[in-house]
């Protein structure tokens, strides 16, 4: 892994500059802690639409459901369906409430009605755990990435995306980040269309055929097209369904997102138009990894790397020529190139999400309830997102190249589930839900969820090992009850009167939007 | 977030729009939640316990996993797109009304 590849370098370097022009276009224009973490409110639907696209289509969705498509077939699929289905709950539950309720993060919606101080706490640590799993899992596939497409090695290749996000965060604050993502939603769009009907061409445009050639040449016949390759026992496969299916409301770099429009109105067509996009996506990912099977065979298991996790980038090779060719070559390097700017967008909106849950829920709400200077509060933020990216650049270095990244994102999105979706849940359809019921919520989520991972054969006491306390790869089957049970015994068995009141204000105030921000921008 | 003349939010939430709004709300939510609780439900349970019939292939190659699988997306788009329609036509017409009247009641 040597050999330095100089195209895909050059068109790395490309999108590089082009993003850092938009981050300092952005900076000009981010003076407010508003223009910071929701782009002054001024992003409109279809542009949020396709931001949350780019921050959900990551590399674990493009390069890690591929991938695990090729090796296993079906099964890659499973989580990819699972993820955009969970777009639902968001819909019909969050959207609109978060716009209407919110100002900044995760934990505002929480806090509204909850004692602030503990119900932010609780919330700030589901964020910044979720965003740790997701950040590693992200950086490591950009180090794999890079490393194994443009020949620089894994560090030096982790330590690059690391300064590009921090970048855009420090300087661009959320207005950058958000053009950063619509940017790579298009490329990465494009570039999966123009792979899926390439591949279909091939097969006379008869998907039919392509899984008929999958399933041939992937020496397992039909089971190929079917589940229970890669997940061996039955529970494994409902337990990372759930994880994904009900992940996607608990992730904070996306609920963040409906902060940036200007209404609830806006909030919920956002919404739809990424459900659109991302289900396109997943259409064209699906046919990507079956084609890739039905294109490479059982020779291009070496070339796709331990997880599966390169066959994309070779399988446009393979469709340009094959290698040594000048269109291999330049197919390769662009897919790469759009596979590492969907790595940068996607790190840096999941930096931004946890230097909110550092400056505005912890230093500024927690440590100095909200007397903090506006100026100072995103000065914090600057510093955090700093910090956040440090240690994510030295635990994807920590952890190497070896896991499959949609399966670490996997991880991250049973915490999410766990830890964040009940107490949000909750806080909004339940009446009687109080402070205690969320910290205890959120601790057990986050409690089981963590150490189960901890058990689980994954990790447990190296990657893949037998005898693991936890026979799961994924806890969420068990950590998601957990997390509701912790929220319901919290609620019932405290005594706290105040909770019922603000509900009033929360219901009110999420369901129509009154005394929103619109409203108190009217004092000021 | 205490601003000058305060909203009368008990009030507000007691009033009949108010519960008309959240009840046309809940028409389209409460059976969106049970079909996607049913079909992604169903379907995360069939991954795991009835392989041997998701691996069949009714149509050419294309297998049963798969074909549900397209299902849950074209029901997502579905769910979302009538959400939207609904919620233009039912919901949002009256949260304006709360709000404008909830404006001449404070000012």
């Amino acid at each position: 892994m040597s050999d330095v590849r100089t195209l895909p370098l050059v068109i790395f370097g490309v999108v590089l500059a082009i993003t850092l022009v938009i981050t300092y276009w952005a900076s000009r224009r981010t003076r407010t802690a508003t223009d910071f973490w929701a782009a002054g409110r001024g992003i409109s639907p279809l542009q949020n639409g396709f931001a949350i696209a780019g921050d959900f289509m990551s590399a674990a969705a493009f390069l890690g459901v591929s991938g695990l498509m090729f090796l296993y077939g079906f099964d890659g699929f499973i989580t990819g369906v699972a993820a955009l289905v969970s777009f639902i709950p968001v819909l019909l539950l969050l959207a609109e409430r978060m716009r209407n309720a919110g100002r900044y993060t995760m934990a505002d919606l929480l806090t509204f009605r909850l004692n602030e101080r503990p119900a932010r706490t609780a919330a700030a640590l589901g964020t910044l755990f979720v965003a740790a799993f997701y950040l590693v899992a992200q950086m490591i596939a950009a180090g794999a990435l890079i490393e194994a497409l443009a020949g620089l090695t894994f560090p030096v290749a982790v330590a690059i995306t690391g300064a590009a996000m921090l970048a855009y965060v420090i300087f661009g604050g959320m207005l950058a980040t958000t053009w950063v993502q619509i940017i790579k939603a298009v490329l990465l769009l494009g570039s999966v269309a123009v792979l899926a009907i390439w591949i279909l061409g091939r097969m006379d445009f008869n998907p039919s055929q392509v899984l008929a050639r999958a399933a041939d040449r992937s020496g397992e016949g039909d089971a190929y097209l079917g589940p229970g390759l890669f997940f061996a026992k039955p529970l494994d496969s409902v337990s990372t369904g759930l994880a994904f299916a009900l992940g996607t409301a608990g992730l904070p770099h996306i609920l963040m997102r409906f902060y940036t429009v200007p209404d609830a109105r806006a909030a919920r067509a956002s919404a739809g138009w990424a459900v659109l996009l991302i289900g396109i996506f997943y259409v064209f990912v699906s046919i990507v990894g079956f084609g890739s099977r039905a294109l490479l065979g059982p020779a291009g298991e070496k070339l796709a790397g331990e997880g599966g996790n390169l066959v994309a980038p070779y399988t446009a090779e393979f469709l340009g020529g094959g290698a040594g060719t000048a269109g291999g070559d330049v197919f390769f390097a662009v897919i790469s190139a759009v596979a590492f700017a969907t790595i940068l967008a996607v790190v840096a909106g999941l930096v931004i999400s946890a230097s909110g849950a550092v400056a505005h829920d912890f230093f500024n709400s927690i440590v100095r309830r909200g007397r903090m200077q506006e100026r100072t509060e995103i000065a914090v933020a600057r510093i955090a997102a700093a910090a956040i990216g440090v240690v994510a650049i030295l635990l994807a270095l920590l952890a190497g190249k070896e896991f499959n990244i949609q399966f670490l994102v996997g991880l991250a999105f049973s915490v999410a589930a766990s830890a964040n979706f009940p107490a949000l849940l909750l806080s909004v359809v339940w009446r009687r839900f109080n402070t205690t019921g969320a910290l205890a919520g959120v601790a057990f989520g986050l409690i089981t969820s963590v150490t189960l991972i901890v058990l689980s054969p994954t990790v447990w006491p190296g990657p893949d090992s037998e005898g693991s306390p936890f026979p799961l790869s994924n806890p969420a089957i068990v950590s998601i009850p957990v997390g509701f049970l912790g929220c319901v015994l919290g609620t019932l068995l405290s005594h706290e009167g105040a909770a019922a009141r603000r509900f009033h204000e929360l219901r009110v105030r999420s369901e129509t939007g009154m005394g929103g921000d619109a409203t108190v921008a009217g004092h000021a | 977030l205490s601003e000058a003349p305060t909203h009368d939010w008990e009030g507000l939430e007691r009033s009949r729009e108010f519960q008309r709004l959240v009840s046309e709300r809940r028409r389209f939510v409460v059976p969106a939640i049970a079909v996607f609780v049913a079909w992604c439900g169903g379907f995360i349970v069939l991954t795991g316990y009835a392989r041997e019939f998701l691996s069949r292939t009714p149509i050419g190659s294309l297998s049963w996993a798969y074909i549900l699988a397209l299902s849950l997306i074209l029901m997502t788009w579905l769910i979302a797109w009538l959400y939207l329609r609904w919620c233009d036509r039912h919901v949002a017409p009256l949260a304006e009304r709360l709000t404008d009247e909830d404006d001449e009641v404070r000012r």
